[in-house]
């Protein structure tokens, strides 16, 4: 699996690393179209999932945690995901990808093998961390 | 007259799928690699994880560059959406002109430009 921070992602974080805009607590959403991300994406870009029990996941500030190492990282506790069925748009899941809250605009996003949720207690469980790399 | 009687079997439960995918959180190709690569964008900046190129005709996303210079692609459809997975030298790739990269997943402009995704030369 390969992080992709896309340039929208990047100025967020210029910004809030110079104190020129704070940052914002994240949303962790699941996309269910086949695509890689690329650098010139928008939150737009993603089909997110829908249907099957499935709900994104709020990620706050705060309960981030911090080390300092080669390279550094940030990493939130596992996230799960329990599906009641099948999702009721595009039935696969291909990635998650992280959006601040309030103003929606895409962090970073990242493909994964393929998932289908097919029976009621499937589930997805996901680790969420960043490097500074 | 005989009787009989028809017993419901239970059903073995499906097995419930649980999927463990793997995050290592690394953001972008090592900067050795980046900056000594063949590939390069039009503006002269390096590559980067994301950066929509041009393989043989077809336009795809750079995912990773190894040492040897060699390029993962993973080459797209009209609609953005994932083809085919490539391991090419990266002297073989050049970025994407503006009109290149998919029209669904095509960005402003300015912004594009700013990255390097010129418009096709006439």
């Amino acid at each position: 699996m390969t992080l992709l921070v896309p340039q929208a992602g990047e100025v967020i974080a210029l910004k809030a690393f110079l104190n020129n805009a704070a940052g914002q607590d994240q949303t962790l959403k699941l996309f269910a179209t086949n695509i890689t991300p690329s650098e010139t994406d928008t939150a737009a870009t993603y089909t997110e999932a829908a249907g099957g029990g499935y709900a994104s996941k709020a990620l706050a500030g705060v309960t981030w945690t911090f080390t300092a190492a080669a390279p550094s990282h940030a990493d939130y506790a596992q996230q799960t995901w329990t599906f009641t069925g099948v999702l009721t748009t595009n039935g696969t899941v291909f990635g998650y990808f992280v959006v601040q809250t309030t103003s929606g605009t895409l962090l970073w996003a990242e493909a994964f093998a393929s998932f289908t949720p097919t029976n009621n207690g499937d589930q997805i469980l996901l680790t969420p961390k960043i490097t500074a790399d | 007259m005989g009787f009989f009687s028809r017993k419901r079997v239970a059903q073995p439960a499906r097995p419930v799928q649980v999927y463990t995918p793997v995050t290592d959180g690394a953001r972008q190709i090592p900067a050795a690699l980046r900056h000594g690569s063949a590939l390069q964008r039009h503006h002269g900046g390096p590559p980067g994880r994301g950066m929509w190129v041009v393989y043989e005709a077809r336009t795809g996303i750079l995912t990773a560059l190894e040492h040897g210079d060699i390029a993962t692609v993973m080459l797209v459809d009209e609609h953005g959406c994932n083809m085919l997975e490539v391991h090419a030298p990266a002297e073989k790739l050049r970025q994407a002109y503006f009109e290149e990269i998919p029209e669904k997943r095509r960005p402003d402009e300015a912004v594009a430009r700013g990255m390097g995704y010129i418009g096709r030369p006439a």
